[in-house]
């Protein structure tokens, strides 16, 4: 292997700062007056959402807001987007259920966020 | 909220914290040392060890106050800034013993214990069995595994202690 050429071992710019602990991952980042979102998830694999009160929630001390799938949807705030669509043989685009942020009506996995 | 004091990186410190704060969340939080990890927050992933009195401990598991007095060396207290890299994370670098970067702080400071508790002649069976208690999830255990055995034997070349608390 040639030390400079094709094949040399490069050095990666970054790993200065990841091996001292240098790194800034988002949970490292803190900003003056920051607020943070904290998620309510679901512990059930499938399961309709009867009901969700937070009324109790929205009046505690520093709580800024509380929102859950009602609200995405009365704000018109529609599906996550499914990154890449693909097509089938008959050219028709593929079936994409309903993915919202925050569920509403039914929960489709265990951790599935239902209130934010 | 009761005061605790420990010495960190080798300076003393001291903060008032809640009974229930975790090691790991005063360093963070109060001290803004961040380059010690929570990566699950039950044990498993080994991003936040810590040196404690010279011994590996996962700082998501540990009071805070359990460590009133202690010595506590993190990631940023292994190399001087602007010193030259300790000869294990030098290793890690040179053997691309890292992708992302998130679980390096806990392997290093893993690492170090290995060498502390079996030496610097570091077999992989060894290594392997020695770093299950952390997690990469980039799946680069093969060169971690060569970077550790790397570290442990240029520590003795270079000196470095055994103990990153001494």
């Amino acid at each position: 292997m040639n030390a400079t050429g094709i094949g040399a071992a490069v050095r990666r710019k970054e790993d200065f700062r990841f091996v001292t602990g240098n790194g800034q991952y988002t949970d490292d980042v803190t900003r003056p007056g920051v607020t943070r979102a904290v998620f309510v998830r679901s512990p059930h694999a499938h399961a309709k959402v009867r009901g969700i009160d937070i009324s109790v929630a929205r009046k505690m001390p520093g709580v800024a807001a509380v929102l859950t799938g009602a609200e995405l949807s009365g704000d018109k705030i529609g599906n996550l987007i499914c990154g890449w669509m693909i097509h089938s043989k008959d050219g028709s685009p593929m079936k994409m259920a309903p993915h919202p942020a925050l569920a509403s009506g039914t929960v489709n996995y265990v951790g599935d966020a239902v209130a934010w | 909220m009761p005061a605790v004091s420990m010495t960190v990186n080798g300076k003393s410190v001291a903060g008032d914290v809640e009974a229930r704060t975790l090691l790991v969340q005063f360093l963070r939080e109060n001290l803004r040392l961040t380059g010690t990890h929570v990566g699950c927050d039950t044990s498993q992933c080994g991003a936040c060890v810590v040196h404690v009195d010279g011994i590996a401990a996962k700082s998501c598991t540990l009071l805070a106050l359990q460590c009133e007095g202690a010595k506590i060396t993190t990631i940023e207290g292994l190399a001087e800034p602007n010193g030259p890299l300790h000869p294990m994370q030098e290793a890690f670098r040179e053997h691309h013993g890292l992708q992302c970067g998130f679980c390096t702080p806990g392997m290093i400071m893993s690492a170090l214990d290995i060498v502390r508790r079996h030496g610097h002649e570091l077999d992989e069976r060894t290594i392997r069995e020695q770093l299950d208690g952390n997690l990469c999830r980039c799946t680069g255990y093969h060169n971690i595994v060569k970077a550790i055995g790397a570290g442990a034997r240029a520590m003795v070349k270079s000196g470095a202690p055994r103990q990153a608390a001494e």
